[in-house]
């Protein structure tokens, strides 16, 4: 009976249900609601009809708020202004119901989640896809996710229903871990409209992973069916929703595509289920369309792929053959991926680079891999920097990024290297300017061959040469470096640049450096004081290299003179300092070059550099290299030493004058000081510094570059001048003419000075030699000539004195003939007297005296010697016409009475001096 | 009447009327008059039942739209109340029901012809039925489902379809399921038989060994120690009366060799310690059941033949044996206690069997089936107790 009675009862309780579904959904009672729910419980046969009821009513309630977007359009389309409009109100009665749908539903799914979350789920899932299509089917057709995602974040109702199942979702992954939910989701990625997007999206902000994973390994499985990659409407879909949850959730979306990634490296290959062998394949394919996916590929879980996890992938590569053709290949995809990336590039290089470094035989087609897909990748990017407006994406990445491949370009390894170069060049098309720090970097940290190779692969592609002297001017002011290895570098590339190997043009190296030459000097100067030899040996190198190219530059004149500066120091330096004779002879051969190179366009560098010259020739411690041994007397070592202008105060540069202070002090005293050191120099060196320096003196007056030519007059009077101007300490008394000898007494000390002088520097007399031979150069010196005659004339009457004889002077007498035969060189003594230099060695002191006061004393004071005096002759040199005119008589006798005296010795000469001479006179 | 005739007065009524028509209709042609033209008769009930009964078809006979389910549980209802009415004939027999009842919810939900969809209907119908006392419509089902076969698909599926959207929704203790073996004695045998068939059987191609969930477990062992007699329900039952004329009644097949599967099965693959308690239950109800039921049911109806509750061919299954060989290898002492419970189980349930006299086929096959298996004290006894 009891039966009877709860049979009846059901039934009573169904039939109520069925005819509140027939009632308008208006006058829906909370009740009805909670008495439907009883249903639910209590009649799994009448499940489907009361989750169906509520879904209509779901339905009814969203359907209220769209009929009201329908009567204000306005809103919808004002929707970025909405705050004047209010939203649709869906009436708080109807809302009521929705939320007590809600609870009881999310109660049950509470009370027993096995039984009832998947249930809820489904129901909440399709009620959510027939919702999104029905708003479809009105008015907004497609809509951009972003916009689908906020109009229905204000509607209530639909969210609430995405609360549902949200919630659902929460409480089977808390309770069963995530993976409970993977089908269930996978039957929601099932969707076909792309109006459901939006639901996805929203269920991804609340389970990012979830559904991220879900969705990939959904697309996936399609790959996988299909076996082949189809860009699906289904697929874009995802790759929008991805977009969207990127922006909050990207983290989850690097974490998932690692996750995945981990799953295609099992250990064991024949265990890999399908899906797992294309997970790479399909990521792949996938960067290409997703922007942020590839993103999440390249950051910095690559750092977790070695070459050892890429080698575990190799197996698969021909199972992943199947899912690329012809048109689209592995490599092409990734060059493809590749210059769509984004920042996380400089993962990828440093993978490539490691793997093209890897020596490892295992890793061999990895190796080879690598490379080919780096060329193609370079291929392309090249092709489409020269031939699109439009910049790819990687490469403004890459210029942020460039720094990482530094190590590359300066590998030793040429596989490495060359691609890191090529790289570079290839972004060099489009931004120049990063160019620069890379070439600086190099050109200081370049140490052997292959290195540079790689910078002279840089510099030879394209029109990067243009940026080489950017490149030089970085590498020049960066901080605490040392230049010596720039400075080898530039040598190399300076002889490359003359001699350019097969396809390589170097074209501009020397003009960048010419650019730099006060820089090279003013280390050059720096390499002398401190007495690095072999910098200096390589600047000079480098100077004369480039010597060619100094003249097709305009240079200024404190440049110009600081390099004539640096030149002539480097040449004394290495006649000081340089013990290999080859190295000293071939830096003083590249110096003549070189200082003949600039001085023989510029007047003033030439006057510099014979001042220099002179300056270093007349002062400690250069002096010391021409003194011969057996002239050596002590007073070049109490001697205090002077300051030359080669190693003090230079005017132009400011920055040299303390530096050169310092330098020349601390020169002193490591080196030269007296007390600490004498420099010695044998009599075969001092000779071959002799000859060097007049070798080097003669190229700075030649006036074309063999200097074989005679130099012009000008140049050898400048130089006359200056010597005087060096030797005399005075400006007044400098003039041609030779006073009475009792004048001198006006101008005695002056003529002392000039005499100790010329007497302790005998190289002095080299020099007056020189200009002897170019007459009448030597008629400028006449006041050096004069002070030396007029002190060799007192001396001379003072050991008449003693009455010793003159042999007993040797020192007195060297200088005696050293005067009268540069005196008779040089035609200021004219036949016969240019014969006194052989002539007084044989002569007591007495005589000497004589012909000194008698014969060059007073002829000089009454024949001044001027240079009007000298006429051009028939092979273009200057001649004074001592034929025509003889020297009277009164000056001559002298002589003609001492060689009667001493006639048993002068017979021979005194008949071809005198006789002929009477001889023609009488004829006349 | 012509049948154009019936359609297009049908045809003039909207749903629940039209419906309740044409269930009348069908009843007076399937069981009126049974002369003339037997077979263009079922063809018409054919035809109403899916036009008018579960709108399946349109008037030209295509396919329509599936009903939504509100419409659904409308149509369910009234197919109870119509089977629920008063009938012709008295009801005094609770297990066969009405032949009249029966007929017609045999076309209702023939094995063939119908859509797919029924299926879910039927599953449907007998959730609602169970849920509200509908013991006709359970009778029937009962008698077809023994018809069709326990382990046919028809059966199968209905006792899938139950367990799915009816089982697990619905509590243990539930008094309609309580209920349910004095209401429907055949279809509750009958049920158990196509439940045990669903689980711990490698026939359909399943990968793994499915378990039946736990509901079902409980109001299985439930059911069975209320009733001992009720396995053997279909065996005695006499089905002719109940059938159309000129049916003829299949053999019944009992709940027994499955369910001591499940015994046997669950020590090797049933982890959870509260389940395994269970099937101890079940295994000890079995047992009893075997030993007393049909004892106690012969007592009062001496004529009838005795059942088989065990066959020695399918007493131990080859994927037993694999599991057996499986755990031995594994040489994990919790494996290897767990098959000599499956052995002792084993023991037990042929002991009984051979006691009550109700095993079928020779003895010295048995005998090589069971030393085929791995030693056991309780086993060798019974060996050497069948030997004797």
């Amino acid at each position: 009976m009891e039966m009877k009675k709860h049979q009846e009862d059901q039934f009573a309780k169904l039939t109520a249900f069925l005819n509140e579904t027939k009632q308008p959904f208006i006058n829906v009672q909370t009740d009805q609601i909670t008495r439907a729910m009883e249903l639910l419980k209590v009649l799994p046969a009448a499940q489907d009809a009361v989750l169906e009821y509520y879904g209509k009513f779901f339905d009814y309630a969203i359907s209220t708020y769209l009929k009201q977007l329908k009567v204000q359009p306005s809103w919808v389309e004002s929707s970025n202004t909405s705050s004047r409009h209010e939203p649709p109100i869906i009436p708080p009665e109807v809302i009521e119901n929705v939320t007590n749908i809600r609870d009881v539903l999310l109660r049950l799914v509470e009370e027993d989640h096995l039984v009832w979350a998947p249930v809820v789920l489904h129901w909440s899932y399709k009620l959510l896809g027939k919702v999104s299509k029905h708003y479809n089917m009105h008015e907004f057709a497609r809509m951009p996710l972003g916009d689908m995602l906020r109009f229905w974040s204000q509607c209530s109702v639909a969210y609430i229903l995405v609360d549902i199942n949200n919630k659902t979702i929460a409480k089977m992954v808390k309770s069963e871990g995530e993976r409970s939910v993977d089908s269930m989701i996978e039957t929601m990625l099932g969707y076909k409209s792309s109006s459901f997007e939006w639901v996805l999206a929203q269920i991804g902000d609340s389970f990012p992973s979830l559904v991220i994973m879900d969705m990939l390994l959904c697309g996936i499985k399609e790959m996988c069916a299909t076996n082949k990659f189809k860009h699906t409407e289904k697929l874009n879909s995802f790759i929008r929703i991805l977009d969207h949850l990127s922006i909050t959730y990207f983290a989850n979306i690097k974490e998932v595509v690692l996750q995945l990634f981990k799953l295609s490296l099992s250990e064991e290959h024949q265990k890999m289920t399908a899906e797992n062998v294309t997970i790479v394949p399909f990521l792949l394919h996938m960067a290409m369309c997703s922007s942020t996916l590839l993103k999440s590929m390249l950051c910095e879980n690559l750092i977790q792929i070695t070459p050892e996890v890429l080698n575990k992938l190799l197996p698969l590569y021909p199972q992943w053959k199947d899912f690329f053709d012809d048109q689209c290949n592995l490599l092409d995809i990734m060059v493809q991926v590749l210059l769509n990336a984004d920042r996380g590039i400089k993962h990828v290089f440093s993978l490539i680079f490691q793997l093209i470094d890897c020596e490892d035989p295992k890793f061999k087609i990895l190796k080879t891999g690598a490379q080919s897909l780096f060329e193609l990748f370079l291929a392309e990017l090249e092709y489409s920097l020269r031939t699109n407006h439009t910049t790819p994406p990687i490469v403004k990445a890459l210029v942020t990024n460039l720094h990482t491949i530094k190590p590359y370009l300066l590998s030793t390894n040429v596989n490495v290297a060359q691609p890191a170069a090529r790289l570079l060049s290839c972004i060099a098309i489009r931004d120049e300017e990063c160019l620069l720090p890379y070439i600086a970097t190099m050109l200081v940290e370049c140490e052997n061959g292959t290195q540079l190779e790689t910078l002279v692969e840089i510099l030879s592609f394209g029109v990067n040469m243009a940026n080489f002297d950017g490149g030089l001017v970085y590498a020049l002011v960066k901080p605490d470096i040392s230049l010596a290895n720039v400075w080898n570098n530039i040598n190399t590339l300076l002889s490359l640049e003359s001699d350019p190997p097969e396809g390589i043009s170097l074209h501009g190296v020397s003009m960048a450096v010419v650019s730099h030459l006060d820089k090279i000097c003013r280390s050059m100067i720096d390499c002398c004081h401190s007495g690095d030899m072999y910098s200096a040996h390589l600047l000079s190198s480098i100077l004369s290299k480039v010597a060619a190219k100094l003249c097709m530059k305009e240079m200024s004149v404190p440049k110009v003179l600081y390099c004539v500066k640096a030149a002539v120091l480097y040449f004394f330096t290495c006649l000081f300092k340089e013990q290999d004779e080859m190295f000293k002879l071939k830096a003083c051969l590249r110096m003549n070059k070189f200082v003949n190179t600039v001085s023989y366009r510029s007047s003033i560098a030439r006057t510099a550099a014979m001042k220099y010259i002179l300056d270093g020739v007349l002062k400690e411690p250069f002096s010391l290299l021409f003194v011969m041994p057996a002239n050596r007397r002590n007073d070049y070592i109490i001697q205090p030493l002077e300051k030359t202008s080669l190693m003090g105060i230079f005017l132009q540069q400011k920055f040299n004058s303390m530096f050169g202070e310092e330098i020349s002090v601390k020169f002193d005293k490591d080196e030269l000081h007296p007390k600490h050191k004498t420099p010695v120099f044998d009599a075969k060196s001092v000779q071959f510094n002799e000859l060097r320096l007049v070798s080097f003196l003669r190229s700075c007056y030649s006036s074309d570059e063999c200097y074989s030519f005679e130099p012009t007059l000008d140049t050898v009077v400048s130089l006359a001048l200056l010597v005087v101007q060096f030797v005399s300490p005075d400006v007044m008394y400098n003039g041609l003419p030779w006073p009475d000898e009792d004048f001198t007494k006006v101008t005695i000390e002056r003529d002392v000075h000039i005499y100790h002088t010329i007497t302790t520097k005998p190289i002095l007399w080299t020099i007056l030699g020189i200009l002897a031979g170019h007459r009448p150069a030597l008629c400028y010196c006449s006041v050096l000539l004069r002070a030396v005659c007029a002190c060799l004339i007192n001396h001379w009457g003072a050991v008449n004195h003693t009455k010793g004889k003159s042999k007993d002077n040797p020192q007195l007498l060297d200088e005696t003939v050293k005067l009268l035969n540069t005196m008779s060189l040089g035609q200021l003594l004219p036949k016969p007297l240019d014969v006194l230099g052989v002539i007084v060695q044989e002569l007591t002191p007495q005589q000497i005296l004589i012909v000194l006061r008698d014969c060059v004393w007073t002829y000089t004071r009454d024949h001044i010697p001027a240079p009007a005096l000298f006429l051009r002759n028939n092979i273009g040199g200057m001649w004074r016409d001592t034929m025509a005119v003889s020297v009277p008589k009164p000056y001559s006798d002298s002589l003609r009475l001492t060689m009667i005296e001493n006639i048993s010795q002068f017979g021979d000469l005194y008949a071809r001096l005198f006789t002929n001479n009477k001889e023609q006179s009488t004829e006349t | 009447m012509d049948f154009n005739e019936v359609k297009v007065n049908l045809r003039k009524f909207a749903f629940p009327l039209s419906t309740e028509n044409a269930l009348n209709q069908i009843q007076s042609i399937i069981n009126g008059e049974t002369t003339r033209k037997q077979h263009l008769n079922e063809d018409l009930a054919m035809d109403l039942i899916s036009e008018f009964v579960f709108c399946e078809t349109n008037e030209e006979g295509k396919p329509t739209k599936p009903m939504s389910r509100i419409r659904h549980l409308e149509l369910l209802v009234m197919i109870c109340d119509y089977f629920n009415k008063p009938k012709i004939k008295p009801d005094n027999d609770n297990c066969c029901g009405d032949t009249a009842l029966n007929a017609i919810f045999m076309t209702l939900f023939p094995q063939f012809g119908a859509p797919p969809l029924r299926t879910n209907m039927l599953i449907s119908l007998i959730s609602l039925a169970i849920s509200t006392y509908s013991n006709l419509i359970l009778q029937s089902a009962g008698i077809q489902m023994q018809q069709l076969g326990c382990s046919s698909k028809y059966s199968s599926q209905l006792a899938d379809g139950l367990v799915k959207r009816f089982f697990t929704f619905i509590d243990a203790k539930n008094p309609s399921l309580h209920l349910l073996p004095q209401n429907a004695p055949l279809f509750t045998a009958n049920l158990m038989t196509s439940l045990s068939e669903l689980y711990f059987n490698k026939k359909t191609m399943d990968i793994s060994i499915k378990e039946p969930p736990r509901v079902v477990l409980e109001i299985i062992v439930r059911w069975i120690n209320s009733d001992t007699r009720l396995c053997f329900t279909a065996h005695y039952t006499d089905l002719q009366r109940a059938l159309p004329s000129g049916a003829i009644p299949m053999a019944a097949t009992l709940p027994f060799l499955g369910l001591f599967r499940w015994c046997f099965f669950a020590p090797l693959c049933v982890k959870n310690n509260n389940d395994l308690v269970l099937y101890s239950e079940l295994h000890c109800a079995l047992i009893d059941s075997v030993m007393e039921g049909w004892k106690v049911y012969a007592a009062e109806n001496p004529r009838v033949s005795c059942p088989y509750t065990l066959s020695v061919h399918s007493v131990v299954p080859q994927q037993l044996k694999d599991l057996i060989d499986e755990a031995i290898k594994s040489n994990d002492p919790m494996a290897l206690h767990s098959v000599d419970v499956v052995l002792e189980r084993l023991a037990q349930s042929i002991n009984a069997s051979i006691i009550s006299d109700t095993i079928f086929g020779n003895k010295q096959d048995l005998v090589s089936q069971l030393e085929s298996l791995p030693e056991n004290k309780v086993l060798k006894l019974l060996i050497k107790r069948i030997q004797l």
